[in-house]
């Protein structure tokens, strides 16, 4: 399919303000459009993917489509509901058969307060949601290929927890049982009832998002269902295929969604709007009257993007940041596969949708007056959500046993690419002349707390706050790490393979592992058996630098300390330095908890440095990494001027009575 | 514009007990930080990090010092409230002083200058109790003032209108707190003027005194704010220009700030002459005049 590059359409589903959006883009600079590439997407696109209804738009098939959908959704914005009907067209691709089927029903885990998502929030937050903000699916009628009725066979089991109050997963037994290689159809006919917007799904006011709002299928292998309840931190795991999905709504509402528009169709006050998604395995959208749309080529990508009205002024910072991502990735890990690429800037009153994935569909956020130089706000948001198509989307990792796969990886892969394009130490924020790094950020969260759980495990066997630690932070700078021992070429060659082999294949840990281990020129199993396997804590430091001599002042040598003070044992260099400025470097094996390194000869040592090239992003502090003889008073007088100085000037003006 | 300029002249003629007052401000500052400072110098002494952070404002080393000296950081921090609350105290104690001083008029000695502090130092701790209290009631009072804005507010707001409506709401909060500082501080200047030792009596005296003549109060009270805001915010823009590392340029700097500190606390008891020339100006002033704590001290 060609598409026209580099050219800009902005258009809106409601012809109310078309008029008003399309000078408010000219005036925003941003656009430049050539006449005739508007023109030539606006008439030209539509017709190209009218005639993709039916059609296979990745020809051949990137995945193996075990699941695949077609929904009719019907959302009533004034009731907040969504009634349903879907066929999910399922292959049993394992060497077993199936007797029953289970599917997630992940909308009733905002049921119940006393459900096994709910439960996990803290009290203080449970108290704050209401009753009648709760929301909930119900599967009103079930159909094994047009002949089984089975919708009074449904049960709601709790296969993770024994929670009675959670109902998430469903599980129905067949009359026969279904043979491998065989496929079946499910007609499944629901009402979900939508909750005010909690964990990135339901509504605010008029503004909608979808996430999980219809029942999937599990997965069923090894001859046994994976399909677990919804956690508070429990994310995904699903078959790929295809995804038709006709969604009816109100026409003043914008929408946006996984996959591509194929048509939108209006009657009266309504509209259906049809799309289709290939070799994903979720689909979500979102719907707001007050969405602005603007869609550009990057390279052969359409990226269209949604956004609050008065966020017109980062317009062009999502678009850059995505053109980065869309660049380096296509280098590093393989090009982006769909067509089309979704980013939603959700407005501030509904930021609580934001910060989430779904297949070609990013959910980010900003704030109105976030000037360039915070960009955690929005730079580092989109990137991360954007990194997740490659290990949220395009390998699905089982996110809810393993779930450092997925975030651990997006949060390593995202900084990385922010740290090259902005800084070491400047890629999150240089607000205020404070200059922030991403991984900074990670390391700061990681040594709050970096003994409090060990990584692998499945999402809800985390407790309240240490999810985060363990899942995000603490691989990421376990893989930073690993990146700076290997070097970044090596560490490139372990990121490309990894995706390109196992791209919609589903890899577990091992299978990261073992191509860490093909790849590597140096051992590093244990060191990744410890930062994964274990909750050890990494910290060496230098102790003392002692300079030893005899009565008569001449110089004997000189004893280096180094220690370990955590239990967490790794090799290191390190680095002592003479007076006159030459420096040797040498390597201890961080086996034992002390090492007295004792430097001969008349030529003082002054300083020494364990990992003087800051490569441990794992160790937890860096500061006891030194120790010099010649210390830096003048370092320390200017830090205490410049609190002497906000200090008074805090007293002048607010106690100065 | 003149009586500013009048005012800062003849506060600038006080020099003497400002250079005290700015000295008193200096050794209270450097007292209370120093367990602050030695939490910095324990974990950094001996670190090579020290140089990067002399050279960059770095979060990570800085999270490292905050995350590892938590204990004697958070003890530093009740240092810091408790410096917060004496240096309050004191600036009331002295203040007192100040505004005797400044409504005498022949040359006074640092002397005389204590014993006045001393004599009014009850009723300026007194109103310095005050003062939270009344800047409480004036802010719940601009809260409610400002309710009505939200009436402005279209059916939906984006965060852009959202912002400049908190930025109005806040100007009247903010208006309303100034009029709480400024009825504090003509409370002040009317209780050493009249020698009056009735607090009640005085914020009556004060509010009818304001309510009489609020537009010309508020607008001069407003400028020696803004003067006083343009002063420190320029300061602190220019200030990076200052960044000699060595220990001379230190100390440098040191002394300057010093010197800025000085200049600020000129231009903040400027308000109070600014304040009396204004209620003096008006007919409405009261004309019992000013009465000394003692007739010795009065000189001619």
């Amino acid at each position: 399919m060609q598409r026209p590059q580099g050219a800009i359409k902005s258009v809106r589903s409601s012809t109310k303000h078309s008029d008003r959006l399309f000078t408010l883009d000219l005036c925003n600079g941003f656009c430049n459009l050539r006449l005739y590439s508007y023109l030539l997407i606006l008439f030209v696109l539509p017709l190209i993917l009218s005639g993709l209804r039916g059609q296979d738009i990745l020809n051949p098939p990137l995945s193996l489509r075990i699941a695949n959908y077609e929904i009719e959704a019907s959302l009533d914005t004034r009731e907040k509901q969504l009634r349903g009907r879907e066929i999910v067209t399922w292959s049993n691709t394992d060497n077993q058969a199936v007797s029953e089927l289970r599917f997630h029903l992940y909308l009733n885990g905002f049921r119940h307060k006393s459900s096994s998502f709910l439960s996990g929030m803290s009290r203080r937050r449970l108290e704050l949601i209401k009753e009648e903000d709760l929301g909930g699916i119900d599967v009103t009628r079930l159909i094994v290929n047009d002949q089984w009725d089975l919708g009074d066979r449904i049960a709601y089991i709790q296969p993770d927890d024994d929670n009675p109050f959670d109902s998430t997963v469903i599980s129905i037994p067949l009359p026969g049982p279904i043979r491998p290689g065989k496929t079946i159809q499910i007609e499944i006919e629901f009402i979900c009832r939508l909750p005010r917007l909690i964990a990135r799904t339901g509504y605010q006011d008029n503004f909608f998002m979808l996430g999980q709002w219809f029942p999937k299928i599990g997965v069923f292998k090894d001859g046994e269902w994976n399909c677990h309840q919804f956690f508070r931190h429990s994310e995904f795991f699903a078959d790929f295929g295809t995804y038709d999905v006709n969604i009816t709504l109100p026409v003043e509402y914008v929408v946006g969604s996984s996959g591509i528009l194929l048509r939108e169709e209006q009657k009266d006050s309504l509209k259906t709007l049809s799309f289709r998604a290939e070799d994903v395995h979720d689909f979500a959208f979102t719907a707001w009257p007050e969405y602005r749309r603007i869609m550009k080529m990057v390279n052969t990508v359409e990226v269209v993007l949604l956004y609050a009205p008065e966020h017109s002024a980062k317009v062009s910072r999502y678009f850059d940041i995505i053109e980065t991502a869309l660049d380096y990735t296509a280098q590093w890990l393989m090009p982006y596969p769909y067509p089309q690429l979704t980013i939603v800037d959700v407005p501030l009153y509904a930021y609580s949708a934001g910060g989430m994935e779904y297949p070609s569909f990013i959910i980010c956020g900003s704030a109105w007056g976030v000037p360039e130089s915070m960009k955690f706000f929005l730079e580092e948001f989109t990137m991360h959500e954007f990194l997740h198509q490659y290990f949220y989307g395009i390998l699905a990792s089982n996110e809810a046993e393993e779930p450092w796969l997925d975030e651990g990886l997006t949060s390593y892969a995202s900084q990385k690419i922010l740290s090259e394009t902005y800084g070491l130490h400047q890629s999150a924020s240089t607000f205020l002349n404070i200059l922030v790094g991403a991984f900074d950020e990670g390391k700061k969260a990681y040594m709050r707390r970096p003994d409090v759980s060990i990584t692998m495990k499945s999402s809800w066997m985390f407790k309240p706050g240490t999810y985060y630690v363990s899942v995000y932070s603490k691989p990421m700078l376990m893989l930073q790490t690993l990146e700076n021992v290997l070097g970044p070429a090596c560490m490139d060659s372990i990121m490309s393979a990894y995706i390109q082999r196992w791209e919609f294949k589903h890899p577990r840990t091992q299978d990261f592992l073992d191509i860490v281990r093909e790849y590597s020129f140096q051992d590093m199993q244990g060191f990744i058996q410890q930062a994964l396997y274990d909750s050890v804590v990494l910290d060496y430091s230098v102790a003392s630098v002692q300079q030893n001599r005899d009565n008569a002042g001449t110089l004997l040598g000189t004893d280096i300390t180094v220690r370990r003070l955590g239990n967490f044992t790794f090799p290191v260099e390190i680095e002592y330095t003479y007076t006159n400025g030459h420096a040797v470097l040498t390597e201890w094996n961080g086996i034992d908890s002390m090492m007295v390194l004792t430097v001969g000869g008349p030529d003082p040592v002054i300083s020494a440095r364990v990992d003087p090239g800051q490569k441990i992003w794992l160790d937890v502090n860096w500061t006891n990494n030194s120790f010099t003889i010649k210390d830096n008073p003048q370092a320390l007088y200017r830090h205490w001027l410049k609190a002497l100085k906000m200090y008074q000037q805090i007293l002048v003006g607010f106690f100065g009575f | 514009m003149s009586i500013i300029f009048k005012a800062l002249r003849r506060i600038f003629g006080l020099r003497k007990f400002i250079l005290v007052i700015g000295a008193v401000h200096t050794v209270i500052s450097v007292c209370f930080l120093l367990p602050y400072n030695k939490a910095f110098r324990d974990f950094f002494s001996h670190r090579q990090v020290t140089e990067i952070l002399a050279l960059q404002n770095l979060y990570t080393y800085y999270a490292e010092f905050y995350q590892r000296m938590n204990e004697q950081v958070y003890s530093a921090m009740t240092w810091i409230q408790m410096g917060n609350l004496s240096h309050y105290f004191l600036m009331a104690f002295l203040t007192g002083g100040v505004i005797s001083v400044m409504l005498m008029t022949g040359a006074v000695n640092v002397k005389e200058f204590y014993r006045n502090c001393r004599y009014y130092s009850w009723r300026m701790f007194k109103v310095a109790f005050l003062t939270p209290g009344i800047l409480i009631v004036l802010f719940v009072a601009g809260v409610l003032l400002g309710l009505p804005l939200i009436l402005f507010l279209p059916d939906y707001f984006g965060e852009d209108q959202f912002f400049y409506f908190l930025l109005s709401y806040s100007m009247v909060i903010g208006v309303c707190i100034l009029w709480g500082l400024l009825i504090l501080d003509i409370i002040k200047v009317r209780m050493i003027e009249n020698n009056e030792k009735k607090l009640s009596h005085m914020l009556l005296t004060a509010v009818q005194l304001f309510i009489k003549n609020p537009l010309r109060l508020t607008g001069y009270y407003l400028m020696m704010l803004f003067i006083w805001l343009v002063f420190v915010a320029g300061y602190w823009i220019f200030q990076d220009f200052l960044s000699d590392r060595s220990a001379g340029g230190v100390m440098v700097e040191l002394l300057i700030f010093q010197g800025i500190v000085l200049l600020q606390l000129w231009i903040r008891f400027a308000r109070y002459d600014v304040i009396h020339q204004i209620i003096c100006s008006s007919d409405i002033t009261d004309k019992s005049g000013f009465h000394l704590p003692d007739q010795s001290m009065h000189r001619t």
